[in-house]
């Protein structure tokens, strides 16, 4: 089973779970998923042990974004031995043997799977400074003026985006970070923030957005400020998601960063192997990082093609149970795209 | 309008004026100046009190929501502003608050709460709203507030509406119970007084005492109205007594003054009489000289100058009052004593024009021998014709007090080389000497168709003598 975070008229969840459900399909996977607004933590903890307790012959369980309630649910998936992979970061208020990691307090949690925060938030800071500067925004004593539309602060992965986003502009002398604001991811919210910080900072540059709907957002509200991205701003989110990828192919957005979605389907790999008794961990470790991919104007439309074929990949391809070992675990892009048809 | 009808007139309206209507005007019109001023000067301490209560107020709201406030701007939490200004808006003293949001240079309004108040009626505060974001302080906009001075002028105006009713229901009433205190206490027992006074009537037996209404001694200790009561039965029973003394020293002195007019007029007919005898002493003696000419003349012009000092006396004790002289009676009657005793029969006409002037008998003994010598004199040689020509007699008032006693005819007159002062005889000589010394006047002779003479003297010149009381 799947527990995964929503928000309203949310596009990237969607796509994670088609991408699971195809890799699910292949994989010979009943797949249960369940979603939880993310602002409730209370039906995260609650609602989601009562659905545990409630489902008989659940084999493993994928928690994504656990928002700090990591403990109960491994507890509760510690007392029917089901092994559980998490989705970081963990909250530092976490208690210490959640923050201890996998392996260790409780022993079915088989995994901790994260992408890789701040440094994605920090990339995309850097294509959009970089960008800006090459456009010649900061010709003279001006200086690239950099607003941040961040995630919610109940997630500690909007306060690692968001870090990153500081390190890029500390790191670039002719940026200046005027801003970031919090949000509860909509796009609506991205476009109200956007529309309120072009306000308070006329001269804005360039616009960070912790995710795809908050980039686009932010792009609704430029282009009603009568702003060109690429010419007079530019934007761009955090996610590699199918629509922002398709916002950046369209010139709308300069850029989306994040793992590819197909990260999902590498976790649910790892965890069907595990279950059949290949464990994972002796060679990607049990603590895995996603690795960030960045797509462009020049580079969407890559992604946009494989997230196309996504119906189209074997997913058995990627597991060792059907390989019989003999190969490692690979799962870059040109395996992928080496597994469409295959 | 008679004294005694004005009296009860002046009385009822004294009592549409009276003492308790004035005090209760006087305690209303102060009472209600005080309490106005009062009022006044509470109001006004109550709305600066206020107005300053509110400032602080403001103040408190500024310093507990101003961070909150600022950061919520800064983040664009446009919810959680909106209910911190609304959470402002619900504190009693604020009508209006409004974030105005720093976008570049300038500001715009962001949110409000309320109704404006326009800038005469409010009591505004602005504040910058500051944050702190990466280590700078950053000025995100303006906080302003707005009391509603108007409706804590209402609010105190109404306030004091209600103490100043109270107050003066307060006045009202005290100064009605004053009305009716002193309505009991003090203007009946003083119309009881007043009714009592004008009561009073001089008699020698005091009659009934002055009793206050409502007041029984027994039961309370007296005061003032006490005391004027009893001070005027005191003056009554006094008045009573007193009033008998007079009555009393007054019957004494009407008989002491009855017993002496009976003297009086017992020495005046005695005198008269006396007089008389002498008159007829004189007419014997002259009857035995009838061949002297001038013996019977002198026993004559003695005999009437006798008679002139007489008829005074008659008329003094004939008359009621015994000090004067009425003239006109005793001129007439003198002049028709000397035409009877001195014409023969043959007398001219005597006419009389005497007012009824009634004269001290010290004047009118001297006037009555001057008319004695004058009419004697115009008798016996004024006329060539017995039973010719008339004889006038007048006396007049003159101004200033002064008398005059003409005596005339139109005889034959005076000699024009006659002196009647050095020349004349002893009568005519007598009539200077009197008039001058016992009448302090003078005398005057007119000469054309007969002789004028004229007698002027002051009327007071002797002072009354005998008083009757009157």
């Amino acid at each position: 089973m799947v527990f995964t975070p929503t928000t309203e008229n949310n596009t990237y969840w969607p796509q994670v779970y088609k991408v699971l459900e195809a890799a699910a399909a292949d994989l010979d996977i009943e797949l249960l998923g369940h979603e939880f607004p993310v602002e409730d933590r209370y039906a995260k903890h609650t609602k989601g042990l009562e659905i545990l307790d409630g489902l008989e012959d659940i084999d493993g369980a994928i928690f994504m974004v656990a928002f700090g309630q990591t403990k109960p649910l491994l507890e509760a998936t510690a007392r029917r031995d089901i092994p559980v992979f998490i989705q970081g970061p963990l909250f530092e208020t976490e208690p210490a043997e959640v923050r201890s990691g996998p392996r260790r307090r409780f022993e079915n949690w088989i995994g901790l799977f994260s992408e890789a925060e701040t440094e994605k938030g920090r990339r995309l800071a850097e294509i959009l400074i970089e960008q800006a500067v090459e456009a010649g925004v900061a010709e003279g004593d001006e200086s690239v003026r950099v607003v941040g539309i961040g995630g919610d602060r109940t997630w500690y992965g909007s306060h690692e985006r968001a870090e990153g986003l500081r390190e890029a502009v500390r790191n670039e002398r002719q940026a200046r970070l005027k801003q970031v604001v919090p949000t509860t991811w909509t796009e609506a919210e991205g476009r109200r923030i956007a529309r309120r910080l072009l306000e308070r900072y006329p001269n804005t540059s360039v616009i960070w957005a912790a995710s795809d709907q908050l980039a686009i957002g932010a792009y609704r509200a430029a282009r009603e400020a009568g702003l060109t991205v690429g010419e007079d701003v530019w934007i761009g989110g955090l996610d590699l998601s199918a629509r922002g990828l398709r916002y950046v192919d369209e010139g709308k957005l300069t850029a989306t960063v994040a793992s590819p979605l197909l990260g999902y389907a590498e976790i649910l790999v790892y965890l069907h192997d595990y279950i059949h008794g290949r464990d994972f961990a002796p060679e990607v470790g049990a603590e895995i990082s996603l690795g960030v991919h960045t797509a462009t104007g020049e580079t969407a439309e890559q992604y946009l093609s494989l997230y196309d074929s996504i119906d189209a990949i074997d997913f058995r391809s990627f597991s060792k149970l059907y390989d019989g070992g003999a190969n490692g675990y690979d799962f870059s892009l040109e395996a992928y795209r080496d597994a469409v048809g295959r | 309008m008679s004294r005694h009808d004005s009296a009860p007139a002046a009385h009822a309206a004294t009592r549409r004026r009276g003492l308790a209507t004035k005090l209760f005007a006087v305690v209303i019109v102060v009472g209600s100046t005080l309490t106005a001023a009062v009022v006044g000067i509470q109001l006004l301490t109550d709305y600066e009190r206020e107005r300053r209560a509110i400032g602080r107020a403001l103040e408190a709201i500024e310093a507990s929501y101003g961070p909150a406030l600022s950061r919520s701007v800064f983040t664009f939490d446009t919810d959680q502003t909106r209910l911190l200004l609304e959470g402002i808006d619900l504190l009693p003293q604020v009508r209006y608050v409004e974030i105005q949001e720093r976008r570049g240079d300038d500001y715009a309004v962001l949110e409000s709460v309320g109704e404006p108040v326009a800038e005469e009626d409010a009591l505004s505060r602005s504040v910058e709203l500051e944050h702190d974001y990466d280590g700078e302080t950053r000025t995100v906009g303006e906080l302003r507030i707005q009391a509603d001075l108007a409706r804590l002028r209402r609010q105190v105006t109404r306030r004091l509406s209600v103490i100043a009713l109270s107050s003066a229901a307060q006045v009202f009433l005290v100064a009605f119970l004053i009305l009716l205190l002193v309505q009991r206490l003090i203007v009946r027992p003083l119309r009881r007084t007043a009714e009592f006074v004008r009561s009073i009537e001089l008699s020698e037996e005091p009659g009934a005492a002055l009793t206050l209404p409502g007041r029984e001694p027994s039961r309370r200790g007296s005061d003032e109205l006490d005391e004027i009561a009893s001070s005027i039965n005191q003056m009554k029973q006094r008045l009573a007594q007193t009033y008998g003394e007079l009555n009393t020293a007054k019957d004494r002195l009407h008989a002491a003054v009855e017993e002496k007019n009976i003297l009086l007029r017992e020495l005046y007919h005695r005198t008269k009489n006396n007089m008389q005898v002498i008159i007829s002493m004189l007419a014997i003696k002259a009857a035995g000289a009838s061949d002297n000419p001038e013996i019977e003349e002198l026993v004559r012009n003695t005999e009437a100058r006798i008679y002139a000092m007489s008829l005074v006396h008659e008329k003094l004790y004939e008359s009621q009052d015994l000090s004067r002289v009425d003239m006109r009676e005793y001129i007439e009657d003198l002049t028709v004593f000397l035409t009877d005793s001195l014409a023969n029969g043959t007398a001219p006409r005597v006419e009389i024009d005497v007012p009824n002037i009634a004269l001290l008998f010290d004047t009118a003994i001297p006037c009555g021998i001057i008319v004695t010598e004058l009419v004697s004199n115009a008798l016996q040689y004024a006329f060539s014709a017995p039973g010719s020509g008339t004889i006038a007699v007048g006396l007049r008032r003159e101004e200033a007090g002064r008398m005059q006693l003409t005596v005339a005819d139109d005889g034959g007159g005076l000699p024009e080389d006659f002196d009647p002062r050095a020349d004349a005889s002893m009568g005519l000589k007598s009539v200077y000497s009197i008039a001058e010394h016992q009448l302090g006047g003078t005398v005057q002779v007119e000469r054309g168709d007969g002789v004028r003479w004229l007698v002027a003297f002051p009327e007071s010149l002797y002072a009354e003598r005998v008083s009757y009381g009157q």
